[in-house]
């Protein structure tokens, strides 16, 4: 029965100078879904400091869904739009009434006229609306300190719009506001929800996973391409790259101490990952790292990967627990995907006693006597590139 | 490409393909109708059905249905079983072990044993039959191990102790590969499948005794006797039939082959892996092995990256748990779930790939021991 979404953007009031880009941007990915999802022709205007997209129909109820997991929208009120005549304000009112079940509701009507041009002011129409209503449902009465129902009526210059709810958006910054990270994907809880929370913040992102085949299987790789796909909701023309990285795995645990084994393909895949970044112009890299969860993640082993790259490495979650972030993966839709038992790393790899503090010099002679560039560059021309929208 | 996974399904023979495509072209009739073109194909079904009883020596004594697969004659047989105690094995078939445990009460289930060698405790298996036991399920080639069970001597001795019980043999891996005999009468039923010997997917055969009853699976037309309601899939069982004649003619000269085959196979390996069943219990067609300390998975993957395509059984996860009721029942030790693979031959198989496949084997196994230390 909705025909126009009234949205809300989020944190305008940091904007300044910025808020042209920033409308640019969010309208830019509000246009991208609805292009995709909404067949008749829409329109999405500035109003104010709202984005109104109104449409020729009614729009799915999914609609409103896609649209929410957009970054940088605050809210979304789905509304009515009629002309500015009180008989089609008060059929729309009631419209929203009949929504409810038909149980006794107390309710309350809000109104706010900016068109000065309509003979009522706000007080007058909200009184002649709300009598009305009284006359027509018998169930319902009137309560304006805590209404059931809170009708939301408000006269503009090009028509009245009538909506009760508000839905609740991720927040944040327009995808593309904050830069351009390479994603480095997991399995696991974590990297998806790190992915999760750097769109929030604005950041592009392009994805990196490291496929260890033979050592493990393509369950493996199909769980990541799903989880891709969850995580893309949140981006626009997010790409996914799947690295073949068992060749490169198996040359360095041969030449390398068992128990560096992990923190050094932790180093190779940020070193493959820093690559991708520089062909493709990107600014940082991301990955779900949390403060001693493994023991890749100690805060020596941190912190020597991070002196040994060349880009940034940016790690949200450091500071969540466990719990937190296996809850956040069922805010972001990831959970279910994530909790599938399978490994994407072999266990054949993995040392009994992994390094905790590691040797930095032993380390950094390693990756100085074998940078693997040919490898690493062979391998990212191997990649499997998907792109899903 | 060198495919060793026969015991799961063969390239179909070639003479099966000509048959199959051709009668695809002619034999478009239903069997059922009742003018020339569907009668004549009816004929043409009798005929292959006769072939089939002929192929086994049954032909005073047994009969034959055709079904869809192996599956189909397994759950047929356990599902129509009369009141009494049924005897199985947990290293069948899951599509005996499956039936019998999902649609039997457990009351009137017995285990059979395997010993240690693999082959069924016929001495044990015969004292749990008396008056009560209904239905014996005898496999006769283990479709995991290759281990040969005498199912004829089996059925023998079940008979002198209770001529009610309904001896069922699982014939999957025999059929076609070592010699099959149901002349004696028995074995009350015995169940093949097509695509295992060369002949198409879709199609399979379950012998019976004359005089026994058989409860259908499928109501409706009343085809294959009343049995097997279903429309007869005409080309697929010329095509199997064709399969059919052509192995179990040449049965003795390929056992001799893969003889040797299997034989070059287990010493080229024996360096490397386990072999846990002997050469003179089992069936040449397949070789089980165990690779300590290489998960089976992992092993699988690298060949297969060479166009090498073996079995393997196991998903490989630390988190998910590596235990199987086959091998369990088989006295395989549960620290070797995850590193049990299985070789099968066809009738093709070769010396040359056999030398090819242990090559590659032994030297992936080796760099992989390395990465393990």
């Amino acid at each position: 029965m909705y025909n126009t979404l009234v949205i809300n953007v989020d944190e305008l009031w940091l904007k300044g100078k910025n808020r042209p880009l920033y409308y640019r941007a969010i309208k830019g990915h509000i246009k991208y879904i609805l292009k995709r999802e909404v067949k008749e022709a829409f329109e999405l205007n500035n109003q104010g400091q709202r984005l109104v997209a109104s449409f020729e129909q009614s729009i799915e109820e999914n609609l409103l869904e896609t649209l929410l997991k957009i970054p940088g929208i605050h809210s979304i009120y789905p509304a009515m739009q009629v002309e500015s005549d009180i008989n089609l304000i008060v059929e729309a009112c009631s419209k929203e009434v009949e929504q409810l079940d038909g149980s006794p509701v107390s309710f309350k009507i809000q109104t706010k006229r900016s068109n000065k041009k309509f003979p009522m002011n706000s007080m007058e129409i909200s009184r002649e609306v709300g009598h009305l209503l009284l006359e027509k449902h018998s169930h319902l009465k009137v309560d304006v300190h805590h209404p059931q129902l809170l009708i939301d009526v408000k006269i503009l210059a090009n028509g009245s719009y009538i909506s009760s709810k508000k839905y609740l958006g991720i927040g944040g910054l327009p995808v593309g506001m904050s830069g351009h990270l390479i994603t480095l994907l997991s399995a696991g809880f974590d990297s998806p929800v790190a992915s999760y929370l750097m769109s929030k913040r604005g950041c592009k992102q392009t994805f990196i996973f490291f496929y260890a085949y033979p050592f493990v299987g393509d369950e493996v790789k199909e769980k990541i391409v799903d989880l891709y796909k969850v995580l893309s909701q949140y981006q626009i023309d997010a790409k996914l790259y799947i690295i073949p990285f068992g060749d490169v795995q198996s040359e360095i645990s041969k030449g390398c101490k068992v128990e560096y084994r992990t923190l050094l393909f932790r180093y190779y895949m940020l070193a493959s990952a820093s690559l991708l970044a520089q062909k493709l112009g990107a600014d940082a890299l991301l990955t779900g790292d949390s403060l001693g969860q493994v023991s890749s993640q100690t805060i020596g082993n941190i912190s020597l990967l991070d002196s040994l790259s060349s880009y940034s490495v940016f790690r949200p979650l450091l500071g969540h627990n466990k719990v937190e972030i296996i809850d956040l993966a069922r805010t972001v839709g990831t959970h279910d995907i994530s909790v599938i038992p399978h490994d994407d790393a072999c266990s054949l790899f993995a040392p009994k006693h992994p390094v905790i503090k590691p040797d930095k010099l032993y380390l950094k002679k390693f990756v100085e006597m074998n940078p693997m560039d040919a490898e690493l560059e062979k391998a990212l021309l191997e990649a499997e590139i998907i792109e899903y929208s | 490409m060198i495919y060793l996974d026969n015991a799961a399904s063969m390239k179909m023979l070639p003479n099966a393909i000509e048959v199959l495509e051709r009668s695809l072209l002619e034999d478009f009739a239903n069997s059922s109708s009742q003018h020339s073109l569907g009668k004549g194909i009816a004929k043409k079904i009798e005929s292959c059905r006769r072939d089939f009883v002929h192929l086994v020596d049954g032909d005073e004594k047994n009969n034959l249905i055709f079904t869809s697969s192996a599956t189909e004659g397994n759950n047929q047989i356990i599902r129509g079983a009369k009141e009494g105690e049924i005897l199985y094995c947990r290293a069948d078939h899951p599509s005996v072990t499956s039936p019998v445990t999902n649609l039997v009460n457990i009351e009137r289930i017995q285990e059979i044993s395997v010993g240690v060698d693999g082959l069924i405790e016929i001495d044990k298996l015969l004292q749990s039959v008396n008056e009560r036991t209904s239905l014996v399920i005898l496999t006769h080639v283990n479709g995991q191990t290759g281990i040969v069970n005498d199912v004829n001597y089996i059925s023998k001795k079940i008979k002198e102790i209770s001529s009610r019980v309904h001896v069922h043999v699982d014939g999957v891996q025999a059929f076609g590969k070592i010699s099959v005999s149901l002349q004696d009468g028995f074995i009350d039923s015995y169940a093949i499948s097509g695509h295992k010997i060369g002949g198409p997917k879709g199609v399979a055969g379950l012998f019976y005794k004359k005089g026994i009853t058989l409860s259908p699976l499928l109501w409706g037309g009343g085809q294959e006797g009343g049995i097997r309601s279903s429309t007869v899939a005409a080309p697929l069982i010329f095509s199997f039939a064709q399969a059919a004649r052509d192995v179990v003619k040449s049965v003795d000269e390929n056992l001799i082959k893969i003889k040797e085959i299997n034989v070059n196979l287990r010493n080229e390996i024996a360096s490397c892996c386990q072999v846990p069943f002997s050469a003179s219990q089992t069936s040449p067609y397949i070789l089980t092995f165990i690779v300590p300390g290489i998960s089976s998975d992992i092993l699988m993957r690298h060949l297969e990256r060479e166009k090498i395509f073996i079995s393997s059984k196991s998903a490989c996860s630390s988190k998910v748990q590596g235990k199987d009721e086959v091998f369990m029942a088989l006295h395989i030790d549960e620290k070797f779930h995850k590193n049990v693979l299985r070789i099968s031959f066809s009738y093709s198989s070769s010396i040359e790939e056999v030398k090819v496949v242990s090559n590659r084997m032994k030297a992936i196994i080796d760099e992989l021991s390395s990465l393990m230390r």
